[in-house]
């Protein structure tokens, strides 16, 4: 069982040096071309600033989710899917700080509205709009920080009783006040079962809110009441396709007993039914703004769906994000293929982007020209970096694989590399 | 089940996820069989009840068809008014039967192996319990078939536009398909019946299970068909009630015209389906002893999907509220405070604290592993879902566009007792069920015992 | 897998087994030695039979797709055509209005797929078989396994040893399967 525990904090992806060196380029090219942006083109740059914003902290928060969702239904079937979810959770902090320049943006994006709609007063105020932003998102960054301290508590602890690492102020904190392995197993097992609960009741709420006020309310008149439903069951599925992008590639660098089929597998199923779940989403706010034929709904939607230029965007959101992953996941094998899996993440991401695009820009954005350019990809890539950054931090620091599974020696990882054929489905245990 | 492990323990012994314990494959055998004896006098009390309420309901609704529409309370506007509440509140009791056996079985929650047959039969009766209610709003209610698409010699076609018939289509599918996943599902099991039966009761559970007797080949195409069943069952179900919240949602009703009526309409479905799963199931296990399969944990497990159901109704109360503000949508603001302090005010806060308040008490785990709290809540909630249908009707019916239109509705005894004579069909079926058919499935609960084998002495 | 024949002419034996273990053992053996004509038989279905008797995986996913595309085409023809057959515009919505249809389809596809799959199980299974045979024992929905396998008569008495070795505890000649 010790063996076990060490080989779970020596088994970790081998990161080059150069890796973090290219993020933090991109990062810093990023920052570069933002601020060169808000010279010449303030608007274009802030409204890729809150796409991105929304993007990344969208994967990061629904990766962190599902780990809620995992502990709170006594998931057995992934730990080391669970950990790489929590581990989204590092670039949270980082998104929390991104919120605050959006202040400067407020007025641009709000202005207009008040003045077409002032009936809706003080409530869009961008002042107001940034506090309680802010604080739902602070208060969802604080849960979900809370959430992964406990469950990466016990596996510190232990690995400080057997100093096995230097010491360091990371794990210093988290172990802070430790008070033996049973008593804090027990203390960080309630610990999970609250904050949890505490992940999945205030994801809701702050993500619907984000929604309505980042992106509906930028539009002076349209409303859809499943538009909040709408944003936070999209914000999930963009971080179940985020995990999967990530467990792929921790298959590739430690081997399918790590991350085995069975569990790309079952991810493959939980993106096919969240990606029905998102769709749902879609069709009920369009069947029912359809039929109602009310020029204040359609309006939104005509604008999207059937004009130039942005129909090309939300096809493309439809196609990468919808159609093409249902299509592919109905076979059972292409869920078990890692490069099936991470092609389809590749296209449910690029496609939610473009969604996040496409929901923002025609609301704001009223020149001739598309915004889709240099601004738009620095932006993003700086973005980017910021997100790999903070997650290799986390996989530097802490184990993929958490205790509770039995970690395959090295001679058990040659005979299941061997083994592994798609035709033996079996219910891994 | 518990909710994550403590990293230092082994995996759960594989045998015991569905939490049946201290049973073997003949245990379960005789102990469903035992379910099928002669009734008692409280079964035969039970069925006159039933059958006396129910034929309280067949006479009204012979008045009604007799006498005309008047005899029931519906009057301009509300042309909807308890009949739809009714069918509305059965399609969504339904929808949680489906969800145990249906959508559990592909997320492989062993758990609801010793519930799920029950909770299915309990959707079909539903099913069939609504389906009598566009029947009986109908004026004319000797041409309900003019719903279905059949060449006629008037040349006529159904209105494939309206939502009313994607109404018909829904349920009708859901209906079949929830008919014939509930029989794949026992043909097994009433072979494992007609094994111990004899006589006329023989022949008729032979000629049911078809021959079945257990081969690799049988089992293997039926494992197949269950599996596909079940994923498309699972679409199916969110399908039905969002195409039935789409009855509202498509017209231009103030406080209907509402993109999130459909997944709340879902979830609320949901929600009184699990309310009526825990009521018929509490009675059952206490009164033919069958607590070693329908356990506690089973109970708590359906207290906890009922807290998530709740706190999404809850939900959708408070975007509905803050969207009938943000949306400056003047009709619809009023009929949301004539919701509020209007006429219907006692069933709209009804509404609210039985459905999104009450379960939240479940967070208490005293609360929700007690079966007298456990009866009183899903009571509390059923009743709480039936108001909220009425609520949305009533109050949408009542206070529309402009102030000619508005009327009240008052429901009158013919609306009543059908609406009761509805609840007696219903459980007169499900009586009829729990007589002649397993209310367990046997096979599925094999299936998670540990087989017999020698190296363990056999049996446990 | 062999066709049964409906006159009781001696085709095969069944075993019974009260263990699974068992079971599995004769399966290997009998296959061991040629004979590949086998059908367990079970209360519950086990993966470990399925691995044993090594059969290639169930055609009944092409019953539900084929019924699936069928749903999906009627759904389309009987709404589009229907509508073209009589057009009233309602609500104002067009003629041919794709977005109601599409529910339509969506039904009649979950149910043609629905049936199909239901068909599909009871033709694969050779469903409803009207004589379940002398040879099936009841016990095989309670708790115990039996084992049917194809043989001629001379090989009757070999099989029988078998069986018992493995651990049978009842073993009857079958007229069918």
């Amino acid at each position: 069982m010790e063996q076990e525990r060490e080989r779970s904090w020596t088994l970790r992806p081998r990161v080059s040096r150069k890796v973090p060196l290219i993020f933090w380029g991109l990062l810093g090219l990023g920052t570069v071309i933002f601020l060169v942006g808000l010279r010449m083109d303030p608007l274009r740059s802030w409204q890729a600033y809150l796409i991105n914003f929304l993007f990344w902290g969208g994967i990061a928060q629904g990766g962190v989710v599902f780990g809620a969702m995992y502990h709170v239904v006594g998931g057995k079937w992934g730990p080391p899917v669970r950990r790489c979810a929590e581990g989204m959770a590092a670039f949270l902090p980082l998104n929390f700080v991104l919120f605050f320049p959006l202040y400067y943006a407020l007025n641009m994006f709000y202005g207009s509205v008040r003045e077409i709609n002032p009936v809706r007063g003080a409530w869009f105020d961008p002042r107001f709009i940034f506090v309680r932003g802010g604080l739902g998102l602070g208060l969802m960054t604080v849960l979900s920080l809370f959430f992964v301290y406990y469950s990466l508590r016990p596996e510190v602890g232990w690995l400080q009783e057997q100093k096995l690492r230097p010491r360091h102020w990371l794990y210093e904190w988290i172990t802070d006040g430790w008070q033996g392995q049973e008593l804090e197993a027990q203390r960080c097992q309630r610990g999970l079962d609250v904050l949890s609960a505490g992940v999945l009741v205030v994801y809701p709420i702050t993500y619907t809110f984000m929604a309505f006020d980042l992106i509906m309310s930028l539009d002076p008149f349209w409303y859809s009441s499943l538009f909040g439903g709408y944003f936070f069951i999209s914000t999930f599925y963009l971080g179940l396709a985020g995990l999967a992008l990530v467990c792929v590639l921790i298959r590739w660098q430690l081997g399918p007993s790590v991350v085995t089929s069975t569990q790309l597998s079952d991810l493959g199923r939980l993106l096919l039914g969240f990606n029905l779940t998102y769709f749902a989403m879609i069709w009920s706010q369009y069947i029912v703004i359809w039929y109602g034929n009310l020029p204040e709904e359609t309006q939104f939607i005509i604008l999207r769906l059937w004009e130039m230029p942005w129909a090309v965007f939300s096809w493309s959101v439809f196609i990468l994000s919808t159609f093409v992953p249902f299509l592919i996941f109905l076979s059972q094998k292409a869920k078990r293929e890692p490069k099936i899996v991470f092609a389809v993440s590749i296209s449910v991401g690029l496609g939610l982007w473009l969604e996040r695009y496409v929901l923002i820009v025609p609301s704001v954005w009223h020149s001739e020209v598309i915004p889709l350019g240099w601004i738009e990809i620095g932006v993003t890539a700086g973005f980017l970096g910021a997100a790999v950054l903070s997650y290799l931090f986390f996989l530097k620091n802490f184990p993929v694989l958490p205790f509770v599974s039995p970690i395959p020696s090295s001679a058990d990882l040659d005979k299941q590399h061997a083994e592994e054929s798609p035709a033996k489905v079996r219910l891994a245990r | 089940m518990s909710s994550g492990h403590v990293e230092t323990q082994q995996p759960v012994h594989p045998a015991h996820p569905s939490m049946v314990t201290g049973r073997t494959f003949a245990d379960v055998n005789r102990d469903v069989v035992r379910t099928l004896q002669f009734p008692g006098n409280l079964y035969f009390g039970w069925m006159s009840f039933v059958a006396l309420t129910l034929a309280g309901g067949i006479f009204a609704w012979f008045m009604q068809i007799y006498y005309g529409m008047g005899m029931s309370g519906k009057r301009n506007p509300q042309m909807w008014a308890m009949y739809i509440t009714t069918f509305v509140f059965w399609i969504g009791i339904g929808h949680a039967g489906t969800l145990i056996s249906a959508i559990l079985y592909l997320f492989r929650a062993k758990w609801r192996t010793s519930i799920y047959r029950s909770a299915e039969a309990m959707t079909i009766f539903a099913v069939m319990t609504a389906g009598l209610f566009p029947m009986i709003h109908l004026g004319r209610m000797w041409l309900p078939y003019w719903l279905i698409p059949y060449p006629n010699q008037r040349y006529l076609w159904p209105a494939f536009r309206s939502p009313l018939l994607w109404d018909v289509f829904a349920i009708s599918t859901y209906f079949t398909i929830s008919a014939v996943f509930f029989y794949v599902g026992l043909v097994p099991d009433i072979a494992a019946l007609r094994d111990c039966a004899t006589g006329l009761k023989r022949r008729i559970y032979a000629a049911l299970a078809l021959g079945w007797q257990g081969t690799d080949r049988q089992w293997r195409h039926y494992k197949a068909a269950y599996v596909f069943l079940a994923a498309l069952a699972t679409p199916l179900v969110i399908s039905v009630h969002s195409v039935v919240s789409w009855d509202f949602a498509q017209s231009v009703v103030a406080g209907w015209h509402s993109t999130i009526f459909a997944p709340y309409f879902v979830a609320g479905a949901i929600h009184s389906g699990l309310a009526m799963v825990i009521t018929l199931l509490i009675p059952l296990r206490r009164i033919y002893r069958l607590d070693a399969y329908i356990t506690q944990q089973h109970l708590e497990n359906l207290a906890k999907l009922i807290i998530l159901t709740g706190l999404i109704v809850g939900y959708a109360y408070a975007v509905e509220t803050y969207i009938a503000w943000y949306s400056n949508n003047v009709p619809e603001w009023q009929r949301f405070t004539y919701q509020v302090t209007g006429e219907y005010a006692i069933p709209f806060w009804i509404m609210i604290l039985f459905n999104s308040l009450v379960p939240l008490l479940f967070f208490v785990k005293r609360i929700r592993t007690s079966t007298p709290w456990l009866l009183a809540i899903a009571i509390l909630i059923n009743i709480g879902m039936w108001m909220e249908r009425f609520v949305i009707i009533v109050t949408g019916l009542a206070h529309e566009y402009d102030p000619y239109s508005w009327g009240p509705y008052y429901p009158r005894w013919v609306d009543i007792s059908i609406t009761l004579g509805s609840f007696a069909w219903f459980f007169l079926w499900f009586l009829l069920f729990i007589r002649f058919l397993p209310v367990i499935s046997i096979v599925e609960v094999k299936e998670e015992l540990p087989p017999p084998m020698r190296r363990q002495n056999g049996g446990e | 897998m062999a066709e049964s024949k409906v006159a009781s002419s001696f085709n095969g034996v069944v075993g019974s087994f009260r263990y699974l273990d068992s079971l599995l053992a004769a399966i290997e053996q009998l296959r061991q030695a040629g004979y590949r004509e086998l059908q367990a038989l079970s209360p519950v279905p086990h993966h470990a039979i399925e691995e044993a008797i090594e059969k290639p995986p169930s055609p009944v996913r092409y019953f539900t797709l084929a019924g699936c595309l069928l749903g999906a085409v009627t759904g389309l023809t009987l709404t589009i055509a229907t509508s073209l057959y009589y057009p009233l515009i309602t609500g104002g919505k067009p003629i041919v209005s794709i977005p109601p249809f599409l529910v339509i389809v969506f039904e009649l596809t979950i149910l043609l797929g629905g049936l199909l799959t239901l068909g599909g199980m009871l033709f694969n299974a050779r469903l409803p078989k009207v004589n379940i045979g002398p040879a099936y024992n009841p016990r095989f929905s309670e708790d115990q396994f039996g084992l049917w396998v194809r043989c001629e008569q001379k090989d009757h008495e070999t099989v029988v040893t078998m069986l018992r070795n493995a651990g049978a505890e009842e073993i009857v000649p079958a007229g069918q399967g």
